[in-house]
C-alpha cells in the first residue's frame, strides 16, 4: 500500500485519462446512437421458388410485421400473376390459350413489362429474349435436369424464340407461331423488387434490405443518411461468401447473374441456366457473374442476363453509354468494375484481383 | 518531512481504477457472449448460446425433413439436409449479426442475434 501512497499522483493522472478516454468513447458511441435510432427486424421466407430476406428499419419496431407481411402479400399477387409454375396465372394462360396469329388481350401491368422487355432485348441486340422460354424449358435447368438435350431438340426450340414473330399492340400480344412462350425467368425478381418499392414507399419502414434470389431491392436508409453495404456473392466461394461489398444508396436494386446459381455439369463442362439465344445453348462468354446496380428493378436483373450472355467486352461498351453501374467477374477471376463504381466497390474475397479495364 | 500514508482519497483512486477496468471487461464480455443462435423450424423457435458447442437434430413431423445443425468454436453451420436442392448445406458458417441459414423446403431458419455486427446489410 505503501507503493500506492507513493505513486499517488500518477496513479491520479492515470485514472484521469482513463476516464477521459472512456468519457470520449460514450460520447462517441452515443452520437452513433443518435443518428441510427432505427429498429430493425429480419424476416425470412420464400416466394417464386426462391428464398427472400427482409430487413427492415423504422422507428417503431411494432410496424414492421405489417411490412413484411405487405410485401410476402405483394409477392404472392406478382407470382400470381407472371410464374409460370403457377397453373392460372396470367402469363400460363397466355402460353397455353393464345391463337397463332390473334390477338391475346392481356392486363395493363403485364403488358406493361412486356413493353419494357422488349425495348431492352433491342437495346441489347437480342442477347436479352423475352420469348425464351422454349429453350429454356427444353434445358429444364431450372427445375433440376441434368440431361443435354439433342441439338435437334435445341435448334427446333430456337425457331420458337424469334422475337420477330412476337408483337405487342395497345391492349395485348400477338404470336405469329404456335409453341411460342414468355417467362419472366430473367426479369421476375427484379421486377418484383420495383414492386416491393412501392410497397415500402407507402409503408411507415423508413429503410430495408429486400433479397429476393439474385436481385436486392435497397430502400431509404437506416437513419443516418448512408448507403448501405451491399455484398456480392462469390460466384465460386460458398452461398453467402461475399466477392466484395458495394456502397449502395436507397433508390436501387442490385441484380447478379452467375453460372453458379443453377447448373450441372456433364464430361468436365458446367451446363448452366443462362442460356444464349443465339446458340440455344449455357452462354459461354467468358464471364461467370455479373452484377448491374440502377434504379429500375426490372431492366437490372433483365441487364445481368443479357449482360453476362453479351461478354466483358460488349457489355461495358452497354454499360458505358447508358451509364449503368456493373461488376463483372472473368473465368481466370479477375473483377473489373464501371467508373461509378471504382470508388464504392471493395474486393474482400481472396484468390480475386481487381483489374483496370482496357478499352478494345 | 510528512510521511508517505495511505489516505482516503488513495483507496477512492483504486476503486475508481477497478471500476472502469471491470466496465471495459464487462462491454468485452457482453460483446463475446451475447450471440444467439435462433432456430426455428415450421414457427416453432428455440434459441441456443452460439457459445457453447453442440449438435442440432431436427426432424419435420410433416415432412420427414431432417435437418443436422453444428454450433462450434463460436460458428454455426448446417452439416447435413435431406432437402433436395442442399443449398443450406452449401451455405458458408454463419456468425455475425442478422446472419441467417435457410433450408426452405424443410422450412428450417437458422439465425445470428446480436454479437458482432456483419459487414454487409444483405
Amino acid at each position: 500500500m505503501r507503493f500506492l501512497a507513493r505513486y499517488r499522483h500518477i496513479i491520479t493522472a492515470i485514472v484521469t485519462c482513463l476516464l477521459f478516454a472512456f468519457l470520449v468513447f460514450m460520447g462517441v458511441k452515443s452520437k452513433d446512437i443518435k443518428n441510427v435510432n432505427l429498429k430493425s427486424s429480419v424476416y425470412a421466407g420464400n416466394a417464386f421458388g426462391t428464398a427472400i430476406k427482409k430487413t427492415l428499419y423504422a422507428e417503431d419496431k411494432s410496424v414492421l410485421g405489417k411490412v413484411s407481411d405487405d410485401i410476402d402479400k405483394e409477392l404472392k399477387d406478382i407470382e400470381n400473376q407472371i410464374s409460370v409454375r403457377v397453373a392460372d396465372s396470367e402469363v400460363t394462360m397466355l402460353n397455353r390459350n393464345y391463337a397463332p396469329g390473334g390477338k391475346y388481350k392481356l392486363s395493363d401491368t403485364l403488358l406493361s413489362y412486356l413493353e419494357e422487355e422488349m425495348q431492352l432485348c433491342e437495346d441489347t441486340k437480342g442477347a436479352f429474349n423475352p420469348c425464351i422460354r422454349p429453350i429454356t424449358n427444353l434445358w429444364g435447368i431450372e427445375d433440376g435436369e441434368t440431361t443435354i438435350p439433342s441439338d435437334e431438340s435445341i435448334q427446333k426450340a430456337l425457331s420458337y424464340c424469334d422475337t420477330d414473330n412476337m408483337e405487342l399492340c395497345e391492349d395485348g400480344i400477338i404470336f405469329q407461331e404456335a409453341n411460342m412462350m414468355i417467362d419472366f425467368g430473367a426479369t421476375g425478381k427484379g421486377l418484383a423488387c420495383d414492386r416491393v418499392r412501392k410497397v415500402l414507399e407507402a409503408s411507415e419502414a423508413e429503410g430495408a434490405v429486400i433479397s429476393i434470389g439474385g436481385s436486392i431491392c435497397v430502400y431509404g436508409d437506416k437513419g443516418d443518411n448512408k448507403p448501405w453495404h451491399i455484398g456480392i456473392q462469390d460466384p465460386r466461394g460458398e452461398d453467402g461468401d461475399v466477392l466484395g461489398i458495394v456502397d449502395v444508396d436507397g433508390t436501387k436494386t442490385v441484380s447478379t447473374s452467375g453460372d453458379y446459381e443453377k447448373y450441372f455439369e456433364a464430361d468436365g463442362v458446367r451446363y448452366h441456366h443462362i442460356i444464349d439465344p443465339d446458340t440455344g445453348y449455357p452462354a459461354d462468354s467468358g464471364l461467370i457473374s455479373v452484377t448491374v446496380i440502377c434504379e429500375n428493378g426490372l431492366l437490372s436483373d433483365g441487364l445481368a442476363t443479357a449482360c453476362f450472355v453479351m461478354g466483358l467486352d460488349e457489355a461495358m461498351e452497354y454499360a458505358n453509354n447508358h451509364e449503368v453501374d456493373m461488376i463483372f467477374v472473368t473465368q481466370d477471376k479477375k473483377v473489373y468494375v464501371t467508373d461509378g463504381l471504382k470508388k464504392t466497390f471493395r474486393l474482400t474475397a481472396e484468390g480475386y484481383t481487381l483489374e483496370k479495364y482496357e478499352k478494345k | 518531512m510528512k510521511k508517505n500514508k495511505i489516505k482516503k482519497a488513495d483507496i477512492v483512486f483504486a476503486l475508481m481504477i477497478g471500476m472502469v477496468v471491470i466496465f471495459f471487461w464487462l462491454c468485452h464480455w457482453k460483446a463475446k457472449n451475447g450471440s444467439i443462435v435462433r432456430i426455428t423450424e415450421n414457427g416453432i423457435t428455440t434459441e441456443y448460446s452460439l457459445e457453447k458447442d453442440r449438435e442440432i437434430h431436427l426432424k419435420n413431423n410433416k415432412t420427414g425433413g431432417v435437418n443436422k445443425i453444428i454450433i462450434q468454436d463460436g460458428k454455426v453451420y448446417m452439416e447435413e439436409a435431406s432437402c433436395k436442392d442442399q443449398i443450406c448445406v452449401r451455405h458458408r458458417e454463419i456468425w455475425k449479426n442478422r446472419e441467417m441459414i435457410v433450408c426452405l423446403p424443410n422450412s428450417v431458419f437458422v439465425e445470428i442475434v446480436g454479437g458482432e455486427e456483419a459487414d454487409i446489410d444483405n
